[in-house]
């Protein structure tokens, strides 16, 4: 049963996101253009460019992937809230259903970055299976710590500017762990440590999130 | 809200150790590399020890309003917290005036420089959501939530000259053995790490007050005896209206 709940919760984000396409129509694009403008700032000094593109497209993808898990387009409303209360879904299931679709955008935010961090700044493609996991875990602990931030500044005043306040810093071990299995990757050093910094840090963040779930949940109005 | 003779004791008492610890840290000897510059160390040490120490009093203090949900805790963990913001503030404004004479530079991308911000980012955050939430109990549930996953931050923070290459120099007196540094000098940052700490106990408990006086103004407790700003003054009466 459990299951099924969180299907149809991840389901029913998603299928938000599909009609209003706020993070990959609107987001997405301003993200792109940030790639674009530092590119054309730094000038055509190409090795300068590839040094700095991966560290770039991380920076964009943690500073964009916070406001992923902001988005307008949030299924998740009081009311809405008060509903799955009172119908008996647990708090952690909601917790994970919101944490798996900001997850899933992320992904999908991280894939079609990612070609045009490549054609604009040519980075060494070294590694690249280091790199995909690096993608897929950084999309889980920015995703898992959003969405925590997002629940403990519902409804409060200046939560847009809060959330990457709490996200960036607690982030910024995933961030590192990315750049460095890059960088490490054109050394031929082992991708292993800086793989299981970021794995530790996500199941963390999960776990924080699955136990505050309860608790953060507020009573029915 | 009145300030009890035991609050007055603790002012006069952290007064008469930062004026001691002035002494001592003037009067001790001068670094032979360094000189007088490094005695900003009998004040950057002792702020960042209060970093450490507040932000552990606010987990503490966070723990315990999970546990009990008496309004006392909470307003510990958010007193402390904002004596450890200032603090760390502090720390980092002092490590930068240190910075540019010995290592030529205000600021450098060092593990312990980096870690530090970070954590004055995260308990900002801290701060900036308590202000965000207006109702008591949700804005207690949720920063208590964040006064423990914020303070993961911390042991970061302390380790990192250990687990990273870095500018910054090991640890000197927090850690196993006997202290790496002239026992002269360790008695002037002891003195001066004891007259920070009655600061910080003398702040935070000031703050708690001031805490505890918000929520019986929220709740409306406020006996009438009790003075309140502005109410010397009076709209003006119109005699013409009051003889109507």
């Amino acid at each position: 049963m459990t299951m099924v709940h969180w299907q149809a919760l991840v389901g029913a984000e998603l299928r938000v996101e599909l009609r209003a396409g706020e993070v990959l129509l609107t987001t997405l694009p301003f993200a792109a253009a940030g790639l674009l403008v530092v590119a054309i700032a730094v000038g055509a000094d190409v090795p300068l460019l590839r040094r700095l593109g991966p560290g770039l497209y991380w920076a964009l993808v943690l500073l964009f992937g916070s406001l992923v898990t902001l988005r307008q387009t949030h299924a998740d409303r009081p009311a809405r809230r008060d509903l799955l209360a009172l119908l008996g879904i647990d708090p952690a299931v909601q917790w994970t259903s919101r944490a798996t679709a900001a997850t899933v955008l992320l992904l999908a935010f991280e894939l079609v970055l990612a070609p045009v961090a490549i054609v604009v700044y040519d980075p060494s493609l070294d590694g690249l299976a280091s790199q995909g996991a690096a993608v897929v875990l950084v999309a889980i602990g920015v995703g898992a710590l959003g969405t925590l931030a997002a629940d403990l500044n519902a409804s409060a005043r200046g939560s847009t500017s809060l959330v990457p306040l709490i996200v960036t810093p607690l982030a910024l071990p995933l961030v590192i762990a990315a750049v460095q299995l890059h960088e490490g990757a054109a050394y031929g050093a082992s991708p292993w440590p800086w793989l299981v910094l970021a794995t530790l840090l996500d199941l963390s963040v999960v776990l924080a999130g699955l136990l505050t779930a309860r608790p953060l949940q507020e009573p029915v109005t | 809200m009145t300030v009890t003779r035991r609050a007055r004791q603790l002012d006069a008492a952290a007064l008469l150790a930062l004026a001691v610890g002035l002494v001592f840290a003037t009067t001790a000897p001068a670094d032979r590399l360094q000189g007088d510059l490094q005695r900003l160390m009998y004040v950057h040490v002792p702020t960042a020890w209060l970093a450490y120490l507040a932000f552990t009093v606010t987990l503490i203090g966070s723990i315990a309003w999970w546990r009990t949900r008496r309004d006392a805790w909470d307003d510990l963990a958010v007193g402390s917290a904002e004596v450890g913001v200032f603090f760390t503030g502090l720390a980092l404004a002092t490590g930068s005036l240190w910075g540019k004479p010995v290592w030529g530079v205000w600021w450098t991308w060092d593990p312990r420089l980096v870690t530090t911000a970070l954590l004055f980012l995260i308990y900002l955050a801290y701060l900036g959501l308590r202000r965000g939430l207006s109702d008591p109990q949700v804005r207690a549930r949720r920063s208590a939530i964040l006064g423990i996953v914020a303070f993961v931050q911390v042991p970061i923070v302390h380790l990192s000259v250990v687990w990273w290459r870095t500018l910054h120099q090991p640890p000197t007196v927090l850690k196993p053995g006997d202290p790496s540094m002239d026992h002269t000098m360790l008695a002037a940052l002891m003195v001066n790490v004891v007259a920070f700490t009655l600061v910080y106990g003398a702040l935070v408990r000031r703050r708690r007050d001031i805490a505890a006086a918000d929520r019986a103004v929220e709740q409306g407790q406020l006996g009438d005896d009790v003075a309140l700003a502005g109410e010397a003054v009076s709209a003006p009466q119109h005699s013409r209206s009051a003889n109507v």
